[in-house]
């Protein structure tokens, strides 16, 4: 599957390159948000969960070029958990993205995905290979969008004994670009699922909501 | 000899008699007159009085006719015969009121008993062309009524039956009067296809006054072509069309739904945020805001536009509509007239 992605990313890149005429445009994301992470482990016949929350602040950047594109992308923040105690991890999460828009509504990307929860003594770390699909359906033209992404990963790995199953996702939200400004606004909701073992063993889920603010034409 | 031979032989003399006989009419004209320039008036006045003859006078001309009744009527005056030179001349006027006996060629004797008689004798007559086209009220057909003295005529047109359709004209007629006729009935409209009668009466008819005398006119109507309705122009959409406010709300909903469905799709069974609400809701905000913004209202510069464009139109209507109007009002009439004939007493 690895394989598969790193294809994609090279046909992208490949076809951006031969296709690209007009100078290459720069795009910054700049997000704040907070993040709900449920993880469940089901061990002995016994499900243990635990539930962590916390900001993150997290930025994108990307190359743009005749409707192609090349991102890279970094968030990080520090989740506490739910119910008060005392458990502490730090999030963080890397991206690397090659995305066209073959339709002008649909934004087809490809790239590894990495996350890791950090403790003082151990570090969970997760590696995807996103495949992704955004439609934007504008609202007000030029001005309001709203758009639905869904994600699956083409490989997974994590440093878990049970090993990673099934990851996938999705996000939907708006984009209000005000008028004669050089920047959007962005609310999102986002949710990843991520099943640990092959047989259903635990999962871990993510939620996220964020506002983030975008320079450039993405 | 076969039958058609045998027919032909006989119809062959016919044809001769009936050709001699007008050749003889004419003959007997010019030998008349070639007797009277010779001074013999006995023979003139018998040769001309033959070539008037009943039977031969359907062999001449009404302007030899004259020209036979103008020699008779010289031959019998220096023939002494004045009472009978009388008879010849009013017969001429009566033929033809406005008929003159050359100067050039007849005597003043001669003249002068003419104009004598002429002035006795009072006759009138109508002359008109055999064919005239007009458009009515713009055109018009003319008929000249002539008399051989001052006479007070009056000169009607009607139809066939009888009826009265207008009265052309009414008052005095020294030598000749051109009437005009701009197709018109008395009601003012456009004379309808069939026969009317132009006639001229005297105003006071006596025993030995003028008769009547009468055409018919064969009138037959031509509608105009009328210009065809200007189509109607195209017009812009005068209102923005629903589809972009509807789409923009769809946008918003379905986005909106998304995000809160969310967790059901993608991890379904397990507990989520309350966060996916606050998304979906600004979301399906958006999307109604975008549908009141793209709210169909009117394009105030196409109104403009169009009622421009239908005010250009509604003028050429009018111009088209007048002009139709004018064209039916103007009806083109073919008048075929008939010749002149003698009123019957008792004409309406």
């Amino acid at each position: 599957m690895k394989t598969i992605g790193l294809i994609g990313i090279l046909a992208l890149a490949a076809t951006a390159g031969a296709r690209s005429q007009d100078r290459p445009t720069l795009a910054f994301r700049g997000d704040a948000g907070f993040v709900w992470v449920r993880s469940d482990s089901a061990a002995v016949g016994a499900v243990a969960a635990a539930r962590l929350r916390g900001p993150v602040l997290g930025g994108e950047g990307r190359l743009v070029f005749n409707g192609f594109s090349v991102g890279l992308g970094l968030r990080s923040g520090t989740l506490q958990a739910a119910d008060q105690g005392t458990m502490k991890r730090d999030l963080i999460e890397g991206r690397l993205i090659v995305a066209a828009r073959p339709l002008p509504w649909l934004e087809m990307s490809v790239g590894p995905f990495v996350r890791a929860y950090v403790t003082d003594s151990v570090t969970e770390r997760w590696v995807f290979w996103q495949a992704r699909a955004r439609v934007d359906a504008p609202i007000v033209t030029a001005s309001l969008t709203s758009y639905v992404e869904l994600w699956r990963a083409l490989s997974s790995r994590v440093n878990l004994a049970a090993g990673a199953g099934r990851v996938q996702g999705g996000e939907a939200g708006v984009v209000y670009r005000p008028p004669q400004r050089p920047f959007s606004l962005r609310l999102a909701y986002r949710m990843d699922d991520a099943v640990v073992g092959r047989g259903g063993s635990g999962s871990e889920t993510l939620e996220a909501i964020s506002l983030a603010i975008i320079v450039g034409e993405r | 000899m076969t039958r058609a031979t045998l027919v032909l032989a006989l119809s062959l003399p016919l044809c001769g008699a009936r050709a001699l006989r007008a050749q003889s009419a004419s003959d007997l004209l010019g030998a008349g007159v070639r007797a009277y320039q010779a001074l013999d008036y006995g023979a003139a006045a018998a040769l001309l009085e033959r070539s008037l003859g009943r039977d031969l006078a359907a062999g001449l001309a009404d302007s030899l006719r004259a020209r036979a009744l103008t020699y008779l009527a010289a031959t019998e005056l220096f023939g002494g015969q004045r009472d009978s030179a009388v008879a010849a001349f009013r017969q001429l006027v009566l033929l033809n009121p406005r008929y003159r006996p050359d100067e050039l060629i007849f005597p003043p004797q001669v003249t002068n008993l003419f104009q004598e008689v002429r002035r006795a004798t009072r006759a009138i007559a109508v002359a008109v062309p055999p064919v005239t086209e007009l458009r009515t009220r713009l055109e018009q057909f003319t008929a000249r009524v002539l008399a051989s003295s001052l006479a007070d005529v009056t000169v009607t047109l009607a139809q066939e039956d009888g009826t009265p359709v207008r009265q052309l004209y009414s008052g005095p007629v020294a030598d000749s009067q051109v009437v005009a006729w701009d197709g018109l009935t008395g009601a003012g409209a456009p004379a309808d296809n069939g026969r009317y009668v132009l006639r001229v009466t005297p105003q006071t008819p006596t025993a030995d006054g003028p008769r009547a005398r009468q055409v018919v006119l064969e009138v037959k109507r031509e509608l105009p072509d009328t210009l065809a309705w200007p189509p109607e122009p195209p017009v812009l959409p005068e209102r923005m069309s629903s589809g972009p406010a509807l789409r923009s709300l769809a946008a918003g909903l379905v986005a909106g739904a998304a995000a809160v469905a969310l967790p059901s799709i993608l991890a379904p069974g397990k507990d989520a945020t309350g966060a996916r609400f606050a998304v979906g809701a600004t979301v399906g905000v958006a999307g109604f805001v975008g549908f009141f913004a793209r709210k169909p209202r009117p394009l105030d510069a196409n109104v403009r536009a169009n009622a421009s464009l239908r005010d250009t139109w509604k003028q050429r209507l009018d111009a088209v509509r007048a002009e139709n109007a004018a064209r039916l009002r103007t009806v083109r009439l073919i008048v075929r007239a008939g010749p002149e004939t003698v009123a019957e007493r008792g004409f309406p």
